[in-house]
């Protein structure tokens, strides 16, 4: 975030956040992002929502419109994940079941196919590391709750009340979420930009072809060209 | 430095350098490195990607060209010492050349099997993923053919859908593995045998055991069960075996080992990370993601309970306390059913034991010892009656 304040938060249940918690409801998260924007102070202010996180961006920017002034999805869907009828339900049924059941608990395998789901271009380090990032940020109990609440999260509907520039962006590849429910949602969203991603992985990362693509898309639609030249004048003008 | 290497990309490595300055394409790495068999490419990048942590590589030893292949940059120098690679096999034990034949199943299948060593047969049952070649090389059944070979003639099979027997068959069942068995018996034209039964090997086994008490001399069984999960009585099991059923459907043949290494780390949790990666590949060479499916629901099914009181030889059960793939309490369901059986718990969490482990010296004794009873019967029977029966105790 080269000219912007990033704010970030976990997500309840899992990371720094509590991991005792009983409501893990989509309307839920809906709050809980409402409630950091007041503790944050924040006035206006860009979303980037990512996977779930576009469901959450989408249903404040509906509600708070004079807030949110640009939205940049990554990886979104609408219509809930697995989508009715997606190929990828039955994968994530049987991954949901053993984790529910704990299968694996103490072992690397079982988390690497949700790793190789999402980032089936990750390299063995990466993977390694993703596999550890989901056993530390939140418990096998948490994981099926926050997971089983996915398929219910449907805002196809508030799409077209979306009222700021949008930018939807989505590997053409990716596995977990198909690329056509990143189309659906930018054809949905009045005046919104769509932009395909060359990759299979479901969120590109530094050393990713596509990398280059996301960071120039982003930094074109948050307008870092304007804000650079701008800066280089006050500075000539200083 | 000396850098330790694993097999694999040890030979990624071997070949590069052999062919330093020269662009080598992707197949032909593939072909230099898995000659005998057809791997997918993320192995090789794999490889690449571990051989550059090994090296510490950022462009100066491998060159990547896009899509293309691979060329190593670096200087090369030979030194004084030549190794010679095939002598990383010598760290394997030792095992004798095995002789690999054909025989028609009842419904026309072809079953492959093999027999290696000298002295009297003991039979091994099929178990599940068997592949009579790609085992003989393999760390993590080299052992055991390398033990069981030294007083015996081993005989060894592919079930029906696996390894080198057809592929392409519509009887997955219970039944038609039994009758297998029974063939390949007739085909060796065996009178007398040992009989060692793995997994769903065991069920095989017993099965034959109790329909020919005259053959079978005596009968080990390890890792083994009378009855398949879905008939063992717990709603979790089924609800995971079946999840994992759906996954190896989904997933197992493609080219993504994460599938395959879930079943991996099910069977041999504490292997070390060669031998995981030999048992992925085990996975796919030895058969499909159908037939894996199919042979897996017919072995949820296996009900061998009945029969376990009617086996009439002696018999030593053998099994690993931490099995995740079959629970312990499945093989001391065995040794209590079947009269006088002996019960051996290994010390272990790996359904296969692993040739390092304290769990294999236990086996290996116990099965040495167990077999040279047989021994010692089988010469007094050959040496005469009236010598044996001359004595006060036989």
């Amino acid at each position: 975030m080269r000219h912007n304040t990033l704010v970030r938060y976990d997500q309840r249940g899992s990371g720094l956040s509590d991991w005792n918690v009983e409501d893990f409801s989509f309307e839920r998260t809906v709050r809980d992002f409402e409630e950091l924007v007041d503790a944050a102070g924040l006035d206006q202010f860009a979303i980037l929502g990512a996977c779930q996180g576009a469901a959450v961006a989408t249903a404040y920017a509906v509600k708070h419109p004079e807030r949110v002034t640009r939205l940049i999805f990554t990886g979104a869907f609408a219509n809930g994940w697995p989508a009715p009828g997606d190929t990828v339900r039955e994968l994530y049924n049987a991954l949901l079941t053993l984790t529910r059941l704990g299968w694996g608990r103490d072992n690397p395998a079982f988390r690497q196919l949700w790793s190789t789901l999402f980032r089936p271009d990750a390299d063995s380090v990466e993977m390694d590391w993703l596999n550890e990032l989901q056993r530390v940020t939140t418990s096998p109990e948490n994981a099926v709750r926050m997971m089983s609440e996915f398929p219910n999260i449907k805002i196809v509907d508030l799409l077209p009340k979306i009222a700021c520039p949008t930018l939807v962006m989505h590997s053409r590849d990716d596995a977990a979420i198909p690329v056509r429910e990143g189309r659906m949602i930018a054809a949905r969203i009045p005046g919104a930009r769509f932009v395909e991603l060359p990759s299979r992985c479901h969120m590109v990362s530094p050393g990713d072809e596509a990398w280059g693509v996301f960071v120039r898309e982003f930094s074109r639609f948050l307008s870092w060209a304007d804000l650079e030249e701008e800066r280089a004048l006050r500075v000539t003008a200083g | 430095m000396p850098l330790r290497l694993r097999g694999k990309v040890f030979e990624t490595l071997t070949a590069l350098v052999a062919n330093h300055g020269r662009l080598l394409r992707k197949e032909e790495l593939l072909r230099m490195v898995w000659p005998d068999s057809i791997v997918e490419e993320n192995n090789l990048d794999h490889s690449i990607s571990h051989l550059r942590k090994a090296l510490g590589d950022t462009g100066q030893y491998i060159e990547t060209v896009p899509r293309q292949g691979y060329r190593f940059i670096a200087a090369v120098r030979e030194s004084g010492q030549r190794h010679d690679p095939a002598a990383r096999a010598d760290a394997l034990p030792e095992v004798p050349p095995q002789e690999i034949r054909f025989f028609d199943a009842h419904d026309g299948v072809r079953i492959a099997y093999s027999t290696a060593g000298n002295g009297p047969p003991l039979v091994k049952a099929a178990n599940w993923l068997n592949h009579l070649d790609f085992e003989w090389k393999s760390p993590i059944w080299r052992h055991w053919i390398s033990e069981l070979t030294r007083r015996h003639t081993l005989i060894r099979y592919d079930e029906r859908g696996n390894g080198l027997s057809d592929w392409n068959i519509q009887d997955f069942s219970f039944e038609a593995w039994v009758r297998d068995f029974d063939q390949l018996i007739d085909t060796l034209q065996l009178k007398r045998f040992a009989l060692l039964g793995i997994s769903q090997g065991g069920a095989v086994a017993v099965s034959h055991a109790v329909r020919h008490p005259e053959r079978v001399s005596r009968m080990i069984l390890y890792g083994a069960y009378s009855r398949g999960w879905a008939l063992r009585n717990s709603p979790d099991e089924v609800e995971r075996r079946n999840a994992l059923l759906t996954l190896v459907r989904l997933g197992w043949g493609k080219d993504n080992p994460a599938f395959r290494q879930l079943w991996t780390s099910l069977f041999i949790p504490d292997a070390p990370s060669e031998q995981m990666d030999w048992f992925n590949e085990l996975q796919r060479v030895s058969t499909s993601p159908e037939n894996a499916v199919q042979l897996l629901s017919a072995a949820s099914r296996i009900n061998v309970v009945d029969l376990l009181p009617k086996v009439q030889c002696p018999t030593l059960v053998l099994h690993c306390s931490g099995d995740a793939a079959i629970p312990v309490s499945e093989g001391r369901l065995m040794a209590a059913r079947i009269p006088g059986a002996r019960f051996v718990e290994l010390p272990s969490r790996n359904h296969l034991v692993m040739a390092h482990e304290r769990a294999w010296e236990i086996f290996t004794r116990e099965v040495a010892g167990f077999l040279q009873e047989d021994a010692a019967q089988h010469t007094g029977g050959s040496v005469g009656r009236a010598a044996r029966s001359g004595r006060k105790q036989g």
